[in-house]
C-alpha cells in the first residue's frame, strides 16, 4: 500500500488552481483550430435542428412560450437585460429539445454527449445561452438532465463569461431541486471567490440536506 | 471487519415520500448496471484501504466530479447470500486494484435484496471533488498515467 496516502479526505487543501480541464477553453495554443472547430459543431447542429424543424414545430412554440414566459417574469430582475430576446428565446427551445431527445444515462465525472453540445452552443453564443440556460433551470424541467448540464457548463474555463457562470450557480443555490441545488454548490466549491462568501453562508443556514450543506462548508472553508 | 464501496448516483437512492416501508425505488436499480450478473465493488479493512479505493474511482473516469460512495458492511452482504468473489480492479491506481471484488452469480432477487440493504444499512459518503484532485496529485507517481483519460491527466 502506498505509504505517503494520508487517510483524512476532509482536510481542506489548498487551491492551486480552477479544476477545468478538457472545457479548458483558453488553455492550448490551439485555441483558434478548437474554436473553429466548435463553431462547426454548433453550425451543423442548428442545420440539423432546422431540417427536424417541421416536426419540431409545434413543439417548440410551446417551449419558445414558456421561455418568454419565464422571461417575462425573470423581467423584475432584468436578468436577461441587454441579450436578443428572440436569440435567448430559441437557444432556450434548442436546449428543451436535446434534453427530450437525450436518453443517456448521467454519471458523475463523465460528461455527457447532451453536456457537450450544451457547451458547443455556449461556446458559440456566449451569453445569451447563458441566458438561456439560466431559463432553464427555472423552468422546472428534466431536473437530472438540467443538473446535468449546470455542472459541465460551470466547469468552462472562459472568462469571457465567468461572471455569468458565477452567476448562474449563485442564483440557484436555493433552488427547489436538491440536484441543482448540489451542482450550484459544487461550482462554487471549485470556483473558490471569496465575494461568493455571503452566499455561502446563507445556503448553509437554509439548506436542508446535509450533503449540500457539506459541499457549502466545504465550498466557505477554501475561499480564496 | 470489512467494508465493500460502490460509486452510487445519490439521487437514485432517495426515498420519495410515497415510498411503502421495505421498498425500493425503481430509480435504484438502474443504478446497478451489472455485466455478466455481476456488479463491482471494493472491498476495504482500513481507512487507508478505504482512501486508496476511493482514488481508484476518482481516477477511473474522465474528470473530477464530486464521488458519492456507498459503503456496507461486507457480512451483510454476506448474511444475504451474495458471492464475493476477488477480482481485480482495473484502473489507472495500480495497487488499489487488488481491492477490488466482483459480486457474482446475482439473479433479480439478490439484487432486489441488496438495494434493500444498500436502503435500510448502507450510508452514502460524499467525496469532495477538489479534495480528490489534490490526493490524486500526492499520489500521481502511483498511476499508470497511460490509463488514465485526458481530463483527469490534465489536473494532475
Amino acid at each position: 500500500m502506498d505509504s505517503n496516502l494520508k487517510s483524512n479526505f476532509t482536510t481542506p487543501q489548498p487551491l492551486t488552481e480552477l479544476p477545468m480541464t478538457e472545457l479548458d477553453v483558453n488553455s492550448t495554443s490551439q485555441k483558434t483550430s478548437q474554436t473553429v472547430a466548435r463553431r462547426a459543431a454548433a453550425l451543423l447542429m442548428a442545420l440539423t435542428m432546422a431540417a427536424s424543424a417541421s416536426s419540431f414545430r409545434g413543439h417548440a412554440n410551446n417551449q419558445v412560450s414558456d421561455a418568454v414566459f419565464i422571461q417575462k417574469r425573470r423581467g423584475e430582475r432584468n436578468d436577461t437585460a441587454g441579450f436578443d430576446k428572440n436569440e435567448v428565446d430559441e437557444l432556450f427551445a434548442q436546449f428543451i429539445m436535446m434534453i427530450n431527445d437525450s436518453e443517456e444515462r448521467f454519471e458523475d465525472g463523465e460528461i455527457s454527449n447532451l453536456a457537450r453540445s450544451v457547451i458547443n452552443l455556449v461556446e458559440f453564443n456566449g451569453s445569451s445561452a447563458l441566458a438561456a440556460l439560466n431559463a432553464l433551470v427555472d423552468s422546472d424541467r428534466n431536473d437530472h438532465a438540467v443538473a446535468e448540464i449546470l455542472k459541465w457548463v460551470g466547469r468552462i474555463n472562459n472568462r469571457n463569461n465567468e461572471i455569468e457562470r458565477v452567476s448562474l450557480a449563485i442564483r440557484h443555490l436555493n433552488n427547489k431541486s436538491e440536484l441543482i441545488r448540489d451542482v450550484s454548490a459544487l461550482l462554487l466549491a471549485n470556483l473558490s471567490l471569496e465575494s461568493t462568501k455571503d452566499v455561502i453562508e446563507q445556503a448553509i443556514n437554509s439548506e436542508s440536506e446535509d450533503y449540500i450543506k457539506d459541499t457549502l462548508i466545504y465550498a466557505l472553508k477554501n475561499l480564496s | 471487519m470489512s467494508k465493500l464501496l460502490r460509486k452510487v448516483k445519490r439521487a437514485y437512492w432517495k426515498k420519495p415520500t410515497w415510498l411503502p416501508v421495505g421498498e425500493v425505488p425503481a430509480t435504484a436499480i438502474t443504478d446497478l448496471p451489472n455485466k455478466e450478473s455481476s456488479l463491482s465493488f471494493w472491498r476495504v479493512a482500513t481507512p487507508m484501504e478505504n482512501d486508496m479505493a476511493v482514488l481508484a474511482l476518482a481516477v477511473n473516469a474522465s474528470n473530477f466530479d464530486n464521488l458519492d460512495i456507498y459503503e456496507v458492511d461486507e457480512n451483510i452482504i454476506l448474511a444475504a447470500g451474495i458471492k464475493i468473489v476477488d477480482t481485480l480492479g482495473e484502473t489507472a491506481y495500480t495497487s488499489a486494484n487488488p481491492l477490488h471484488v466482483s459480486l457474482e452469480e446475482l439473479t433479480t432477487r439478490s439484487i432486489d435484496s441488496l438495494c434493500k440493504q444498500i436502503i435500510s444499512n448502507g450510508k452514502i459518503v460524499r467525496y469532495q471533488e477538489r479534495d480528490l484532485i489534490s490526493r490524486a496529485k500526492d499520489n500521481k507517481s502511483y498511476f499508470d498515467l497511460s490509463r488514465l483519460k485526458e481530463g483527469i491527466l490534465s489536473k494532475l
